[in-house]
């Protein structure tokens, strides 16, 4: 069966070769025969690399420890879940699984326009999917092989890492897959349209609806992977700076900036060469950051093994990316050029620009603190590093700006707005953002930033509640149907207008999440005997005792408390401390009881033989509000992504 | 306004490029010289009395039979730390220990050096354990 998967990779190099020169010839004859070649080609690699990906985790099932990969990872007590997790948790399958998914984003391509079939563009977006397919090939078979044989084969294997034996590590490396991989088709979609030169309204529609189906994933991602960092890391909270995050972030920002000027593009024919670099970059940015995150080049909590070869093979087809990108950028520059003009600082093209600046700004800053270190190593030889207080610093007031604009943008008129219609829709939030920062300080709350990014938030909320109630209003005077009917065959109408504003809403609760439970944290460290009471906040807990035992492949200590709020019991915590046979390493089970105002959030530190413990309590207020958002935001972008009724073929 | 004088430029476009260059300019301009207050360098541990009193980190890998904890039950520790080119250095860290903390485990650590007690006080402790992902083959390998 393994021998099986082997084999499908190292023939599959051969098709995907030959697809691409089939599609090559094919385009530049306009020959339909080898066009139906290439797109041939395209659908049996898929169908080679699933065979390859199914061969591995058949190998984690069957606990074939003849294969390096699977005794690397996996061992004979390791849960049948994780035995399919188990194909990430290391470089080489997680290359494999890459290669899985692009190749299931490529098959779906074919199949979702396969009414396009007779058209250029469709052949010509398959061969830039099979020219990234071919990379990721190479890689698997010449630099980070997944089926290289171990021999004698060991009787058992080395277990997987207990960090990543958590629920959320089955679902958050595939979504921030499927979202990284996902940005391949809108920038094939756009270097196809170049190739062949036609560049009308047909690749946008096509780019647009891929990269909000990617964004939503990576954004799902990203939040998944800050739930697993708040659940399994013990540190009291969700986002720490580091480089693997970071990783995902930059192309997820860049990706709004295009999701956001693409439409400037559709409505006004301007930024064409602005869309086509965005999505050169965003793809550019999910391969660089792979490349730094898999080639050891950035150190990370995350990092994987210095891998020179792996690095080269990464840099030198980042590079070539780029330059053929420009370079078919350069020679449709002319087919490329603004239909239009911008009329007023006060349009929503602007504000759009100006977003886009921020946004990029934003990418650039993370990029750059990232890379800092790295770069300020190999030019002065000393190492340095850039802590989190940089990202903070330097990101928060940029992130306030675009918090601001992703109220006013839904709400300003394209073109140009009138100072009438200004007073109209922006008076009213203004008010509330100020008195909501009034009554902050009223109150003598601490702090000035927190206050602000609140004020910020209610502001957004306010602009997006307004729009809602005035267009449902003005609806439900025109149809006579009820205030909630009209709301929704609103939203019905015109999905895509008000999916976004969805999406903004859900943005603004993620931010309050952020903005609430970063700014009035409370930590405490307390030291309690059995029976012993102490007071954290406005919370009382009350440690019950230690307990220890056993699983079936960890010993574990376990501390009980039980909460109480004001006389109210709010339940009972447990945190608990593991120690994982195969590697001995402790690992940390955080106590969480979890309410819409606040988390409270027990890691127990340390005990004694006669059963004291030394716990490190924290009160994180709203933070679910964090991941509430992020279901607002998904909502709104399945509201956008669901197709028009009635055009179903 | 802007409006207004918009309104009345010829051809009804205004000067969006050059604000965007400035405003790109501005951002880079604070990226790039605000980093400078932030960077933290490593020191090894020989050079510590040099830099004493002032913020630094050191990593390095912790020394067998050297971490000490201050009692049953309390959180604070204090280890050996043997950097890259073979010194040591003892460090005192209060807080609580990451779970890939232990003899032999690769860490860093964030602090000043007190020179009087010929010490470093952490305030930061980040632990990574050497075979974090790559778990060695040669340990696969030789089990058999």
């Amino acid at each position: 069966m393994t021998y099986l998967g082997e084999w499908a990779i190292r023939f599959d190099l051969a098709v995907v070769s030959a697809g691409m020169l089939a599609g090559l010839y094919g385009i530049w004859k306009r020959s339909e025969f080898f066009l139906e070649a290439q797109r041939r080609a395209l659908v049996l690699s898929a169908a080679l690399i699933a065979t390859a990906t199914i061969s591995l985790v058949w190998a984690f099932f069957a606990h074939d420890f003849s294969i390096r990969y699977v005794a690397s990872y996996s061992s004979r007590q390791l849960p049948l879940g994780y035995c399919l997790t188990a194909l990430w948790a290391g470089q080489e399958g997680s290359q494999l699984f890459w290669l899985f998914v692009l190749s299931v984003y490529s098959s779906a391509y074919l199949w979702v326009h396969r009414a396009d079939r007779g058209d250029l563009p469709y052949h010509s977006t398959g061969l830039v999917l099979l020219g990234v397919q071919h990379f990721f090939l190479s890689i698997v078979n010449f630099a980070s092989d997944p089926f290289v044989r171990l021999w004698p084969v060991p009787p058992d294997g080395n277990g997987l890492n207990p960090l990543l034996q958590h629920p959320a590590m089955a679902i958050h490396p595939p979504m921030l897959y499927t979202g990284f991989v996902g940005m391949t088709i809108p920038f094939a979609c756009a270097m196809g349209a170049l190739i062949v030169g036609r560049l009308d309204e047909g690749w946008i529609k096509k780019c647009r609806v891929w990269t909000i189906f990617s964004w939503t994933i990576l954004a799902i991602g990203i939040l998944l992977g800050g739930r697993w960092a708040y659940d399994e890391l013990g540190w009291g909270g969700y986002w720490a700076w580091d480089p693997v995050e970071n990783a995902s972030l930059i192309p997820w920002l860049t990706a709004t900036a295009f999701l956001h000027s693409v439409m400037i593009q559709e409505r006004r024919g301007m930024l064409k060469i602005w869309n086509m670099t965005l999505i050169l970059l965003t793809f550019l940015l999910t391969i660089f950051g792979t490349y730094m995150t898999r080639s050891g080049v950035v150190a990370s909590v995350h990092s994987f093994a210095r891998q020179p070869v792996l690095g080269g093979m990464f840099l030198a087809f980042i590079v070539s990316v780029a330059a053929l990108g420009a370079g078919l950028i350069g020679w449709r520059y002319r087919a490329l050029r603004s239909e239009n003009r911008i009329e007023s600082y006060l349009s929503r093209e602007a504000v759009f620009l100006f977003n886009n600046v921020v946004l990029l700004g934003l990418a650039f800053a993370i990029l750059f603190g990232t890379m800092f270190p790295t770069v300020y190593e190999m030019v002065k030889g000393s190492r340095i590093s850039v802590g989190p207080a940089f990202f903070n610093k330097v990101t928060i007031p940029l992130f306030l700006i675009l918090l601001v604009l992703t109220g006013v943008g839904p709400t300003i008129s394209w073109r140009k707005a009138t100072a009438s219609h200004l007073i109209r829709n922006f008076s009213l939030p203004i008010a509330a953002a100020l008195v909501t920062i009034g009554i902050f300080e009223f109150w003598g709350i601490r702090g000035l930033k927190a206050p602000a990014g609140i004020g910020c938030i209610v502001f957004v909320l306010s602009c997006l509640i307004l729009e809602f109630a005035r267009d449902s209003r003005a609806r439900s005077a025109s149809t006579g149907e009820g205030a909630l009917a009209a709301l929704g065959s609103l939203i019905g109408k015109n999905r895509r207008r008000y999916g976004g504003y969805i999406v903004h809403a859900g943005f603004a609760i993620t931010a309050l999440g952020i903005v609430v439970s970063s700014g009035y944290q409370i930590q405490q460290e307390i030291r309690l005997s059995p029976g012993q009471s102490a007071r954290v906040d406005r919370f009382d807990l009350r440690f019950l005792g230690l307990t220890e035992g056993r699983l079936p492949n960890a010993e574990f200590v376990q501390a009980t408390l039980d909460v109480v709020s004001g006389g109210v019991p709010l339940g009972r915590i447990v945190t608990e401390k593991r120690l994982y046979e195969k590697t001995e390493q402790p690992h940390t089970e955080t106590g969480l009881i979890s309410r819409l105002g606040y988390d409270f959030y027990v890691v127990l530190a340390a005990w004694t033989e006669s059963g004291e413990v030394t716990l490190q309590v924290y009160v994180n207020p709203m933070v679910t509000w964090v991941w509430l958002g992020g279901g607002v935001l998904v909502m709104g972008a399945i509201i956008c992504l669901w197709p028009p009724i009635g055009k179903h073929k | 306004m802007d409006v207004d004088s918009s309104e009345r430029r010829p051809r009804g476009g205004i000067r969006i490029g050059i604000w965007i260059i400035l405003a790109v300019g501005v951002i880079g301009y604070l990226v790039v010289t605000s980093i400078s207050d932030f960077q933290l360098p490593y020191v090894s541990a020989a050079d510590l009395p040099g830099a004493s009193g002032r913020f630094v980190r050191v990593a390095g890998k912790v020394a067998m039979g050297g971490v000490e904890l201050d009692g049953p039950g309390d959180i604070s520790v204090t280890f050996a730390l043997i950097d890259e080119q073979g010194d040591t250095v003892r460090v005192e860290y209060r807080g609580v220990r990451p779970d890939a903390f232990r003899e032999g485990a690769q860490a860093v650590v964030e602090g000043t050096f007190d020179p009087s007690s010929r010490q470093f006080n952490a305030v930061l402790l980040q632990a990574k354990c050497p075979s974090k992902y790559e778990v060695g083959v040669a340990t696969a390998t030789q089990k058999s």
